[in-house]
C-alpha cells in the first residue's frame, strides 16, 4: 500500500539484461520532501533503477509506486527528468525545445514558452534562446535539460548524475535552485558518485554497488553508526607516542586517524599519561567519501 | 484515439513545425508553382523568339527549278522562290536564300522524280520542306481542273474524330490531345513527385526519431508520451506537410496550367478528370503516409542516424521500382507484373498512379490497392511503436529481428 509519505517507493526490484543482472533485489523509498541521493559508483546500478522507476523500462521482478501509484503517463506528467545521457536535437532553437518539453507535460503554449522564458533568464541563457542547440556548449546544453525538467514544476524531480560535466559556477546555480524546488515543495533524488554534493544536498541516500543495495538511510545516522573515523584535539603539544614522524601542531590542533590498533580512547590516554593538557577533544565522523571507498570495496572483495 | 491525445497534438505540432521550416521541404514544394510560373513567362518568350527568328512563311523557304513548265505564276509575294536552272538554285541555297530547292524535270509528269537539293545540315534537316512542296505541287497541278472546295479536300482530305471500344463495350470519343497528354502527364508526375517526396519528407521523419533515440533526448519525451502517441504525432505531422506541399502543387497546376496551355498554339484545352485529380491525390497522401510510417520504424528499430540510413536506401527501393518498370506497365498497364506489384503496399501508390497514366484502371482496383496501402500504413504504424518501445526496453542491446519479435509480444 503506498504511503503518501513516500513519493517513490521500490521494493525488490530486479532486472537483468541477458545473462546479466544489473540491479539486484535493490528496495528504497523516497520521502516527500526531501533531497534523496542515489549512490554508486559507474556501472552499479543506477540508471537502470531510475529508468524503472520512471516506466521506461520495465523490471523483471519488484514493485515501483511513483506518487502513490504505477508510473503512468498521467503521474509521470508530475515528475521532472534529467537523464544521464544528454542530447537535445541539434537542429531546434533553444526556446522551442525548452517550450516543446513543457507542452509535453501538459503546459500550454503561452505558459511553457513564459516559464521557459523565466527559467533561461535564470541560468543565463536568455540571450541564447533563438540559437540552434547545435551553437551551445556541453554544460548549456545541459541547463537548457535542466530547466526542462522542472519546467512544469513537477512534484518530484530525479536528476541522473545532474552536475557531471559542469563547471563549479553551473553546480552551483544548479545546487542553488535545486534548494529553491524543495523549497517549493518537490521532492528531489538525483544520482551521483560524488560524494562532496551528497553532502552538502542530501538528508538521505542510497547507496549501491554492482547490482546491489548497500547502505540506506538518513546520511547522519549512516556516519554515526560507523563511528569515529578520526579524533581532532587541541592541545600545546603532541605526544611523543603519537607524534613519531608527524609535523609540529598548527595552532594546536591536532587529528589522529582511527583504526589499526589506535582507539580515540588510546589517544586521549597518551595525551594525559604525557601530563599534555587538552583543551579540546572531538570525535570526527567518516565522511561519505570514507564510507562510499569503504562499503564498494568491503562489497567487491566479497563478490 | 491517436489523434485525440494531447501529447500527440504536440508532438504533430512541433514535428510539422520543423518540418515546414527544413529548407528541403520548402524548395519541394515551392518547386512546381516556380516551374510552372517559369514555363507561364517562358513559353510566350520562347514562341515570341520562333517567330521573330523564323518570321518567313514555309513556302518562302522554298524555291523551285521548273523544268517540266508546270508551275503557274500566280505571282504570290510569299510563295516559293522560282530559280531558271539547277545551278542558280544551288547558289540560292549555298546563299541562304531559300533551305531548299526542289529541281523539276521535264519528264515530271511521267516518273514524279524531283531533285531535292539543301544545304548539309548533319542530323538537324527539315524534312517538313518537302511537304510544303509536296502540297504546293499538288495545288499547281490541278488548281485550274477542279472547284476550290474539292482542292481543299484534295490538299486535306479528312479531319479524324476517333472512337475507342473499350473492353466492357463503351464506345467513347477519343479525349483531344491535351487531354490525353493530361491524363498521361498528370500521374506519371505525381508518381515522380511522390518519389520524391517519400525520399525527402520520410528521410527527415528517420532522421528526426533515430536522432532523438541517438541523443537519448526521448528519454524525457517517453515519460510525457506513449510510443504510439510519439510515433503517430510524428507520422501524421509528416502527413500534413505532405498535405500542403501536394495542395500547393494541384492548386498551382490547376491554376497555370490552363495559362500555359493557351499561350501554345493548337495545344487544345487541358483538362483533367476530377475523378482522376482525386485518385492521384488519395494514392500519394497514402503513400506517402506509408512511407512515413516505414520511416519511423527503422529510425525505431535502429541504433543511430548512419545505421539507420543505410536500411532505409535499402527500403525505398521498392518505390522506385514501378518507376524502373514504367515502360512495362504503360505499354502493359493490366499485365501480371502491373497487377501485382498494385497489391505489394510498397509498390502500389507509384505502380497505380503510372497505371493511371497509361490508362483506365478499375475502381475495384485501385479501391483494393488503396486499401491495402492504408491498412498495413496502420499495422506498421502499431509495429513501430512496439519496435520503438522494444528499441528502448533493449538498452544496450542491438536490435535484432528475435528481439524486435520478443517486443512485438510483450511491449506495452
Amino acid at each position: 500500500m503506498a504511503s503518501p509519505d513516500f513519493v517513490l517507493e521500490i521494493d525488490g526490484l530486479t532486472k537483468s539484461f541477458g545473462q546479466r543482472t544489473v540491479v539486484s533485489n535493490i528496495s528504497f523509498q523516497v520521502r516527500r520532501g526531501e533531497i534523496f541521493g542515489f549512490l554508486g559508483p559507474n556501472g552499479s546500478g543506477k540508471t537502470t533503477t531510475i529508468r524503472m522507476a520512471l516506466g521506461i523500462i520495465r523490471p523483471d521482478s519488484g514493485t515501483i509506486s511513483i506518487l502513490g501509484s504505477d508510473p503512468s503517463r498521467t503521474v509521470l506528467k508530475r515528475v521532472g527528468y534529467l537523464p544521464e545521457d544528454r542530447g537535445l536535437l541539434r537542429k531546434v532553437r533553444v526556446l522551442d525545445i525548452v517550450r516543446y518539453l513543457g507542452r509535453l507535460k501538459g503546459l500550454s503554449s503561452s505558459d511553457a514558452e513564459e516559464r521557459g522564458t523565466e527559467l533561461l533568464h535564470r541560468v543565463g541563457l536568455f540571450q541564447h534562446r533563438h540559437k540552434r542547440v547545435e551553437g551551445l556548449s556541453r554544460g548549456m546544453t545541459q541547463l537548457i535539460q535542466f530547466i526542462s525538467a522542472i519546467i512544469h514544476e513537477p512534484e518530484f524531480i530525479i536528476l541522473d548524475e545532474p552536475f557531471a560535466g559542469l563547471d563549479p559556477l553551473n553546480v552551483q546555480l544548479m545546487k542553488q535552485m535545486l534548494f529553491e524546488q524543495q523549497e517549493r515543495g518537490a521532492t528531489i533524488m538525483f544520482s551521483t558518485h560524488i560524494m562532496s554534493d551528497v553532502e552538502e544536498l542530501c538528508q538521505r541516500v542510497a547507496l549501491i554497488a554492482d547490482s546491489h543495495m548497500l547502505i540506506y538511510g538518513d546520511l547522519d545516522e549512516i556516519k554515526r553508526d560507523r563511528g569515529a573515523s578520526a579524533v581532532r584535539v587541541r592541545a600545546p603539544e603532541m605526544p611523543r607516542s603519537l607524534g613519531q614522524g608527524r609535523a609540529a601542531p598548527v595552532n594546536g590542533i591536532m587529528e589522529f586517524a582511527i583504526g589499526d590498533g589506535r582507539t580515540s580512547e588510546s589517544v586521549l590516554r597518551a595525551f594525559l599519561d604525557a601530563g599534555i593538557p587538552v583543551e579540546r577533544f572531538e570525535l570526527l565522523l567518516p565522511t561519505m567519501n570514507d564510507v562510499f571507498i569503504e562499503e564498494v570495496s568491503r562489497a567487491r572483495n566479497l563478490t | 484515439m491517436l489523434g485525440t491525445s494531447p501529447e500527440t497534438r504536440v508532438i504533430l505540432g512541433e514535428e510539422f513545425r520543423r518540418q515546414i521550416r527544413r529548407r528541403s521541404w520548402q524548395i519541394l514544394t515551392l518547386l512546381v508553382p516556380t516551374v510552372l510560373l517559369i514555363a507561364l513567362f517562358a513559353v510566350p518568350l520562347i514562341r515570341n523568339a520562333v517567330t521573330e527568328n523564323d518570321p518567313v512563311t514555309p513556302l518562302s523557304r522554298i524555291g523551285y527549278v521548273d523544268n517540266a513548265g508546270i508551275i503557274l505564276d500566280f505571282g504570290l509575294t510569299e510563295g516559293p522562290a522560282g530559280y531558271a536552272d539547277r545551278e542558280t538554285g544551288i547558289q540560292a541555297v549555298q546563299r541562304g536564300q531559300v533551305e531548299a530547292v526542289f529541281v523539276i524535270p521535264q519528264n515530271y509528269l511521267e516518273t514524279g522524280e524531283v531533285q531535292w537539293i539543301r544545304a548539309d545540315s548533319g542530323f538537324l534537316t527539315d524534312d517538313s520542306l518537302a511537304g510544303v512542296f509536296r502540297e504546293f505541287l499538288t495545288v499547281e497541278l490541278i488548281a485550274g481542273l477542279v472547284e476550290p472546295s474539292v482542292l481543299e479536300r484534295v490538299v486535306r482530305p479528312a479531319h479524324f474524330t476517333v472512337y475507342e471500344v473499350s473492353e466492357d463495350g463503351t464506345i467513347a470519343e477519343e479525349p483531344p490531345d491535351a487531354q490525353q497528354a493530361g491524363e498521361f502527364f498528370v500521374p506519371f508526375i505525381f508518381a515522380l513527385l511522390l518519389m520524391i517526396a517519400i525520399f525527402s519528407g520520410s528521410g527527415s521523419l528517420l532522421q528526426s526519431v533515430a536522432d532523438e533515440k541517438e541523443n537519448r533526448m526521448i528519454e524525457m519525451i517517453i515519460t510525457s508520451a506513449t510510443p504510439l502517441s510519439i510515433m503517430a504525432g510524428k507520422v501524421f505531422a509528416l502527413g500534413a506537410a505532405g498535405l500542403i506541399q501536394v495542395t500547393v502543387w494541384v492548386i498551382s497546376a490547376a491554376l497555370l496550367a490552363p495559362l500555359i496551355i493557351d499561350q501554345i498554339p493548337d495545344a487544345g484545352d487541358l483538362s483533367v478528370g476530377v475523378d482522376l485529380l482525386v485518385l492521384v491525390l488519395l494514392l500519394f497522401i497514402t503513400g506517402y503516409f506509408l512511407f512515413a510510417v516505414i520511416m519511423a520504424g527503422v529510425g525505431a528499430a535502429t541504433t543511430s542516424v548512419r545505421e539507420a540510413s543505410q536500411i532505409s536506401a535499402i527500403i525505398t527501393v521498392p518505390a522506385v521500382v514501378p518507376v524502373w518498370l514504367s515502360s512495362l506497365l504503360v505499354s502493359d498497364p493490366d499485365g501480371t507484373v502491373a497487377q501485382v506489384l498494385s497489391y505489394i503496399p510498397v509498390t502500389a501508390p507509384t505502380t497505380i498512379l503510372i497505371r493511371l497514366s497509361a490508362g483506365n484502371v478499375s475502381a475495384a482496383e485501385v479501391a483494393a490497392s488503396l486499401l491495402v496501402i492504408t491498412a498495413s500504413a496502420f499495422v506498421l504504424l502499431w509495429v513501430s511503436a512496439r519496435v520503438f518501445r522494444a528499441g528502448l526496453l533493449l538498452y544496450g542491446q542491438r536490435m535484432t529481428l528475435k528481439n524486435v519479435w520478443s517486443a512485438l509480444r510483450h511491449a506495452n
